[in-house]
């Protein structure tokens, strides 16, 4: 009795899941037809899941009647200058936090926190001005600067995995006449790969991903981030006519990012469940 | 806790110097960047400013303009109707979908991944996107339309576009749900098991056992939630049938659609920091009420 109900149980259990996920996966698969459908086969069978002949030219057409090149390296560019100092400061920001004994340092641990809960709206007028009088609207420089001076959520994560480090290791160095900076550089860093890589892959993800900003920031098409360029596209598409061109976009948009998911799946997960945040 | 007598570094002469090297970065970033443009939203929005030339102080006048202004009503509404669903939508997917995976299930790596890979992409690709599923041969009247019946017209509907715009963010719960996992997790196996020689239901075990138990997480995201709600405003500017902001009509408008064109197309940043400034207001105000609301409701555990 209990091992039927158990194998029925278990029929549900799969059954469930399999129309969840394939409820979750449906928009790829639909985006991923769309894209490799050509302008007739758009209009003849647009709900074909398969179109046929599939159209990988559109991959072409669409690096080349749109300066994708532009678009990567301007947002690689503002990746790559984030990572950076938002590795650095926020290194040494949760180094202070979890290590180091100051005045102050709670309160200045909960001031951290509570710029997690901070909606950009609420501070990106005054950092608009800011950047306009420091002549910066018409570079990247506004993208870079506000992400490569830390970010609270990286700062927390590093604190709460140096804190995971014994103090002992610190103290014997200190007593042996090691400065902290060294403490830092040469024994607490060199264990801290995991932590660091999070923030590497979170900090991509953001400025990758970033759409406000650019929106706010970015005045001249040369400037132009991915998702900037998408969002263009969009407005010049006369509704349905380059469907397929700009789902092949999407694509294009998407890819590195699933591709950093695919390879670092763990380090996403982690890092989200260890703070409950995103953003 | 970190040790708890001061390390004697502390006594040696410039630590207080090596702790300003290591903070002096973030410090900075601090003023420049978050808490000095919170105040200087609120005093911005006390006054007439021009980007070129400069601002004098105008008083209240920016809010009593602000409040008159019908849009603000409307971009209020609409962003409050827009929470009421996104909330509620994205924490029970978020919920059922970990409660799902965190059963006794074969590949639980793969359907994790497929849940969570949305959650990754930017917004502005899946509002592409979803601009595309939602027309008339795309894939959610395709998928209605299985069923025999006709779909609708969701994005030159008013009010259908609301509810696809919570349908495409909530694709996104994959963030709720693996904090929803971490949580689930952590409820203590012995309480089903003593559940379970009482006699409880699983229906039962789930509401007396793992809603409190999980009730610190579910408050902390309703939180997390309903201020990405009260920003809400990409939907708007890419779903509309069109491309005409905030439609169709005025029922995508919100109310951060509202500051960006106030702030960043007419460069009224005067009456855009009113606007900004009561959004701040009002996203404490809801934050507090939900706080108050745990200590009734939410049970943590000592």
């Amino acid at each position: 009795m209990t091992g039927f109900r158990n194998k029925t149980d278990n029929f549900f259990k799969y059954l469930v899941m399999i129309l969840v996920c394939g409820i979750f996966f449906s928009p790829f698969v639909y985006l991923l037809s769309t894209a490799l459908k050509d302008q007739s086969q758009l209009i003849t069978s647009p709900r074909a899941l398969f179109p046929a002949p599939l159209h990988f030219e559109n991959f072409k057409i669409v690096i080349k009647q749109y300066p994708m090149s532009r678009y990567f390296s301007n947002t690689l560019t503002v990746v790559v200058f984030a990572i950076f100092g938002n590795v650095l400061v926020s290194t040494l920001t949760g180094y202070a936090l979890a290590r180091m004994n100051f005045k102050g340092r709670e309160i200045l641990f909960n001031l951290t926190l509570a710029c997690m809960f901070m909606p950009l709206f609420l501070i990106i007028i005054p950092r608009f001005i800011i950047f306009k009088h420091l002549g910066m609207i018409g570079t990247l420089l506004p993208l870079i600067l506000p992400s490569a001076f830390g970010s609270p959520f990286c700062i927390f994560l590093m604190r709460q995995f140096l804190r995971g480090i014994p103090m002992s290791l610190s103290e014997a160095a200190r007593i042996d006449g090691c400065s902290e900076l060294r403490i830092y550089s040469r024994i607490i860093m060199p264990l801290s790969g995991p932590a660091v890589a999070t923030i590497v892959i979170f900090t991509t993800q953001w400025r990758w991903n970033e759409f406000i900003e650019p929106l706010i920031y970015l005045q001249s098409e040369k400037l132009y981030t991915i998702t900037m360029g998408l969002y263009t596209v969009i407005g010049m598409s006369a509704e349905e006519i380059n469907t397929h061109l700009v789902m092949t976009f999407v694509i294009l948009t998407v890819l590195p990012i699933l591709f950093i998911f695919v390879v670092a799946q763990k380090w996403f997960v982690e890092g989200i469940s260890s703070s409950g945040i995103k953003n | 806790m970190i040790s708890k007598k001061p390390p004697s570094s502390s006594l040696r002469k410039g630590y207080t110097g090596t702790v300003l090297l290591f903070l002096l970065p973030w410090l900075f970033s601090l003023i420049v960047f978050w808490y000095g443009p919170i105040l200087y939203t609120v005093i911005l929005s006390l006054m007439k400013y021009r980007l070129i030339g400069g601002g004098y102080f105008i008083g209240f006048s920016n809010y009593t303009k602000i409040f008159q202004d019908k849009l603000f009503w409307t971009g209020l509404q609409n962003t409050f109707v827009f929470i009421l669903m996104y909330v509620p939508a994205n924490f029970a997917l978020g919920l059922f979908t970990a409660y799902l995976l965190n059963m006794n299930i074969k590949f639980k790596g793969f359907w994790r991944a497929i849940i969570y890979v949305p959650a990754v992409l930017p917004v502005v690709a899946v509002l592409v996107l979803g601009k595309f599923m939602f027309y008339p041969n795309g894939l959610v009247n395709t998928l209605i339309e299985l069923t025999g019946i006709k779909g609708p017209l969701w994005l030159a509907n008013p009010n259908l576009i609301k509810p696809a715009s919570v349908m495409l963010m909530i694709w996104q719960c994959g963030t709720a749900m693996v904090v929803y996992l971490g949580a689930l997790q952590g409820v203590p196996k012995h309480l089903y098991e003593a559940a379970e020689i009482d006699g409880l239901s699983h229906s039962g075990q789930f509401f007396h056992i793992t809603i409190p138990m999980i009730s610190p997480t579910i408050l902390f995201r309703m939180v997390i939630d309903v201020i990405f709600g009260l920003m809400i405003f990409v939907p708007g500017l890419i779903l509309p049938e069109g491309n005409v902001p905030g439609g169709p009509g005025t029922s995508s408008r919100f109310y951060a659609l509202h500051i960006y064109e106030k702030a960043f197309q007419r460069f009224n940043l005067g009456e855009a920091s009113a606007l900004a400034t009561v959004l701040i207001l009002l996203s404490m105000v809801i934050t507090f009420f939900i706080m108050r609301m745990s200590n009734r409701y939410v049970h943590y555990e000592a």
